[in-house]
């Protein structure tokens, strides 16, 4: 994980844990579909986006860039 | 001082600040006012991360004394607000929407709520969201440690994401504006589907320091409020070089649309087959009357069409990279699993096994688009497009199910517009322009970087001919 800027105490009080564990509580169960299945459904889709992106011809293609430039 | 009604938080700021000026009401009448709408209302729609009440009383008590001393700050002075809870906020816990990191305290503030400080306005309260703001992909509203978003004009809708709380507390009356983020879609969405109105700043206009990562190359960070003027407003308060932000633009922004070219000599650029086949049917009289609204200003409408790329894939690819490398430690320690959503749990874990390669070429054929981007607009000074095809979702549906109500081929038009809008950083303004069915309609203005006044010059005149509608509690 990352956060750009600031950094972190970890210095958390009783109180807001409890906030937290309250909140854990709220969230609802994970979807039914089995985790191996999401996971290959998942790796799927980035390999349909890869055929996609693959079908677009670099010949006019520059390096990327990184930041955007106006 | 005074009792502040119940629905003075769908004011203008120029509104609010009128009244603080006047003595109507104090700063702190304002905070506490909000700290208890958020506390009362914001559990209705799963809006509120955390209400900071005491931090709010002690700025409210400050901006008061100023006031009392006629040191005028601005329009945002002693304005309640509430942000997005991806942006940090000193000794208080910052969760980013997710489980793991619920208890996750920082010691600074993001450098947009710096600036808002600065300009007077008033923190009332961290604002839901979704879990990593959406990152890995997610199947269901509930993808969030607060539980789904819910929609302020229908509560079995969704509120949209990954803003998701930013868009309902500015819709339900409960703060006058709030801050969202946006990687692909995360403010024009939840503004869209609440009525309200989302600004998406050109990449790099304002700070992300303080802000959860998601993706270094399509973050951005704008407001969401009732009118343009005021996101006109909040984004000068936030806008500007910050060296903490490697993706910092370093150029400010001065809110001043009137010297914008007028709309008579603009060139619009939509795709009818937007305002037909591309859009729900019940969504078609508000959005082909609220095109017409841009006619009847002057501007020259022409039509026009998204350059050909697999914008979706691109984005995709390259958030599932950027994100594999920024969550790398939560996907895996396995922690990830702990996220509510488990089609973003294998999004996640499908993403940082993106390899080099392919991230790179999703890079350099964006690189393509972005350059034909530019090109679409040498042709056009702005594109009018609908913000979203349909109305807010039910809360149970899934966000990934294809339409079954709108061909999937026909022509490109601009369809594509928040994928393409992202990769390209380009800056965007979604309007209210009405209701289908009783849910918000809404109709989006892109434009070139920095045009920012541009698109806020032709939303104010827009909003004076289609203002927005407000929710009844």
């Amino acid at each position: 994980m990352e956060m750009r800027g600031p950094k972190q105490t970890g210095r958390v009080t009783r109180r807001q844990l409890a906030v937290s564990a309250v909140l854990s509580t709220l969230a609802p169960a994970a979807g039914q579909t089995p985790p191996d299945e999401e996971l290959r459904a998942a790796r799927e889709a980035f390999v349909r986006r890869r055929a996609s992106i693959g079908n677009v011809s670099l010949a006019m293609a520059t390096e990327p860039a990184f930041k955007f430039v106006p | 001082m005074g009792q502040v009604p119940g629905d003075f938080f769908f004011s203008s700021l120029g509104e609010i600040n009128a009244a603080l000026r006047a003595r109507r009401f104090t700063a702190l009448d304002l905070a506490e006012a909000s700290c208890n709408l958020l506390e009362s209302q914001g559990p209705k729609y799963n809006a509120v991360a955390l209400v900071v009440r005491e931090d709010a009383r002690a700025s409210a008590r400050e901006v008061d004394r100023d006031i009392k001393r006629q040191r005028f700050r601005g329009l945002l002075q002693g304005v309640p607000f509430g942000a997005k809870d991806l942006l940090a906020y000193h000794g208080h816990p910052t969760a980013w929407g997710a489980k793991p990191y619920a208890a996750q305290v920082f010691d600074e503030d993001a450098t947009v709520l710096k600036r808002l400080f600065k300009a007077g306005a008033i923190l009332t309260a961290k604002l839901a969201m979704v879990e990593l703001a959406g990152g890995g992909g997610y199947r269901y509203a509930s993808a969030s440690v607060t539980g789904p978003g819910l929609n302020p004009w229908d509560r079995t809708r969704w509120s949209g994401g990954s803003s998701s709380g930013s868009g309902a507390a500015v819709a339900a009356g409960l703060v006058p504006f709030a801050l969202g983020s946006e990687t692909s879609g995360s403010i024009l969405t939840p503004a869209a589907f609440c009525g309200v109105t989302g600004l998406r700043p050109t990449y790099g206009l304002a700070s992300r320091a303080g802000a959860m990562a998601l993706s270094w190359t399509l973050d951005k960070i704008g407001p969401l409020a009732w009118y343009a003027e005021d996101c006109g407003h909040i984004l000068q308060g936030i806008a500007g070089g910050d060296s903490h932000d490697p993706g910092s633009a370093g150029k400010s922004y001065y809110y001043a649309p009137q010297y914008a070219r007028p709309a008579e000599q603009l060139r619009a650029g939509f795709a009818p087959a937007d305002f037909s086949d591309h859009l729900d049917e019940p969504l078609r009289p508000a959005l082909n009357d609220a095109l017409n609204v841009f006619r009847k200003m002057g501007l020259q409408t022409k039509e026009a069409e998204l350059p050909d790329f697999p914008y979706s894939a691109l984005v995709s690819t390259i958030i599932g990279a950027e994100a594999g490398s920024i969550f790398a430690e939560l996907i895996e320690s396995g922690k990830v699993d702990e996220l509510a959503d488990a089609r973003q749990i294998a999004g996640l874990k499908a993403g940082s096994e993106v390899t080099a390669k392919d991230y790179l070429r999703a890079m350099r054929v964006r690189t393509m688009a972005q350059a034909e981007l530019r090109q679409l607009f040498l042709d056009f000074d702005v594109l009018i497009v609908p913000t979203r095809f349909s109305v807010a979702s039910k809360v149970s549906d899934p966000l990934d199910a294809p339409s079954t109500t709108r061909p999937s081929g026909g022509p490109r038009g601009l369809r594509d517009h928040i994928p393409a809008g992202n990769l390209a950083g380009l800056p965007a303004i979604a309007l209210p322009c009405g209701l289908a069915g009783g849910l918000p309609v809404s109709i989006c203005l892109v434009g070139r970087p920095f045009t920012e006044n541009l698109l806020l010059s032709l939303a104010n005149r827009f909003q004076k001919a289609i203002p927005p509608a407000r929710p009844k509690r």
